[in-house]
């Protein structure tokens, strides 16, 4: 009898020492696997927090209603456009950088920058600034773009119709599902066609840098028609050209264009 | 002896038991735990002070940084590093760009700093710069003073077609050189060949104002050598010119 009793006290002080020791390492473990996850204050709701350095995948500055401002972002986690608050045309992904939102939570411009090369090693890449005009599109843009060799660089200018984006889109969206392909076509030049005489958009100036390798300043009408241009070719030869509504250069100072 | 006995069969069963419940509990524990730390974590602050924030891809990759002078990351050329800012000087902060292969396409850096106390003793630039594909500045939007000689504008360049690879490791392998005469025929004689190592610059576009008071806009030749200006000087004189590769004026608007 005192035999087995002795076994069992055994048995309880080993089990007791086994209890200790394994919740002493487990709720260590636990506790670390915590901190792992949580770095100090990232969870809770924090009015003020001071790091050396952050690494993240996107940041979100909101006004305090919670509309965005500025969402800067890596590729996957980018943001589509936002119109006062609601997503619309196209989900987000594909726009690595920084997009800017105006008082009213609807995107305002935005600088975003890409660039990779593709199994044959040709590049595609581009760096793109661009301002809209208030509830429409890009007004003021400064490009690099890069794709098969060409390249365009420079700033352009656009004007554009009072055209409310977020109305547009719905309707473009509802004229591609329509099923007669001519009624289709119809109705998508309607809707880029000029509203009171002004086009849904006009390039009024580039400065910059062609795809054909001229250095080149275009002022254009408001149809979108360059009427005055600067150039200096590939080869050197300056020229200031004036031209008619069609195209046609009615003037040419400096060496004409061969 | 047997009420004992009985006591410690029973303490046996409930150390059994608490030892099991403790045991799934833990194991619940640290599974949540790690768990969240493969899971997309948000957080909410009203203001965050930091010293640089990483935008990195998920696999790793830098995409952008926002920095302070003191962290702004050097320079990446073909998946390599480059430590070209360090102790150099440069001494600006903000934002640089990486494209989808992790390479440096751009940057949006600014400074400025007394360097004494003298009314111009200052110096002061901001940039907003897009690089070519594996190369440098090709548009640049650019402040740059120093102690009141201002230039102020936008610039588009032609840059080489193969990459900067090339001229970094020679730029990297003279900085490397001790100071003395060897060096500054090597730095000489890496400007001379700037063009074949890729690392020239040919200014195609300049609108702006010079550090002359004059507003020009200028378009150069494939060489960078300007051929049409519109110009109007300090001193409120409008001219057009034309211009050879020699950069004598061929012809003017009014003429003289």
């Amino acid at each position: 009898m005192s035999e087995r009793s002795d076994r069992l006290e055994r048995d309880v002080r080993f089990l007791k020492l086994y209890a200790v020791t394994t919740t002493v390492i487990m709720g260590v473990g636990a506790v670390a696997a915590f901190r792992r996850a949580d770095p100090p204050a990232a969870r809770e709701h924090a009015a003020h927090e001071k790091f050396t350095e952050i690494d993240v995948e996107r940041i979100n500055v909101v006004e305090p209603d919670g509309k965005y401002r500025l969402v800067i972002s890596n590729r996957p986690r980018s943001i589509g456009p936002i119109y006062k608050g609601k997503p619309f045309g196209y989900p987000g992904g594909g726009r690595p950088g920084l997009i800017f939102f105006n008082d009213e939570g609807t995107e305002n411009g935005g600088l975003t920058f890409t660039g990779k090369t593709d199994a044959n090693g040709s590049a595609t890449a581009s760096t793109h600034m661009s301002f809209d005009q208030f509830n429409s599109d890009q007004v003021l843009n400064l490009d690099y773009g890069e794709e098969k060799g060409k390249r365009v660089i420079g700033v352009s200018v656009n004007d554009r119709a009072d055209v409310d984006i977020f109305e547009w889109v719905r309707q473009r969206d509802s004229i591609m599902k329509m099923a007669d392909t001519a009624a289709r076509a119809a109705a998508m030049r309607q809707l880029t066609a000029p509203r009171n005489g002004v086009p849904f958009v006009a390039q009024r100036m580039f400065i910059g840098r062609d795809p054909a390798r001229n250095a080149v300043l275009n002022l254009s009408d408001p149809n979108g028609k360059p009427r005055l241009r600067l150039t200096v070719d590939s080869l050197g030869t300056a020229r200031i050209e004036f031209l008619d509504p069609t195209g046609k250069v009615t003037q040419t100072i400096g060496e004409p264009r061969k | 002896m047997s009420d004992s006995l009985d006591e410690l069969r029973a303490e046996v069963r409930r150390l059994r038991r608490t030892n099991a419940v403790s045991l799934c509990l833990v194991v619940v524990a640290l599974g949540a735990g790690f768990a969240r730390g493969a899971q997309p974590r948000t957080a909410t602050f009203d203001e965050i002070d930091v010293g640089r924030l990483n935008v990195r891809e998920p696999n790793g990759t830098l995409r952008l940084a926002l920095s302070n002078k003191a962290r702004l990351p050097e320079v990446v050329i073909g998946g390599k590093t480059y430590p070209l800012r360090g102790g150099t000087g440069v001494g600006s902060a903000g934002l640089i760009f990486f494209n989808d292969e992790g390479n440096e396409n751009g940057g949006l850096v600014f400074q400025g700093a007394r360097t004494g106390s003298g009314p111009t003793d200052y110096h002061a630039s901001a940039h907003l710069t897009f690089d070519q594909f594996d190369q440098d500045e090709t548009v640049a939007l650019s402040y740059q003073d120093a102690s009141g000689r201002r230039r102020a504008g936008l610039t588009v360049s032609d840059r080489a077609t193969t990459p900067i690879a090339a001229f970094a490791e020679s730029a990297m392998a003279l900085r490397a050189l001790p100071e003395g005469p060897e060096r500054t025929r090597r730095m000489q004689s890496l400007r001379a060949n700037a063009v074949a190592l890729g690392g020239a610059s040919m200014e195609r576009v300049f609108v702006g104002k010079q550090a002359d008071r004059s507003a020009v806009v200028s378009l150069a030749d494939a060489g960078g050598r300007p051929r049409l200006r519109l110009v109007v000087d300090s001193l409120g004189t409008a001219r057009v010119e034309f211009l050879d590769e020699a950069g004598r004026v061929t012809s003017r608007l009014p003429s003289p």
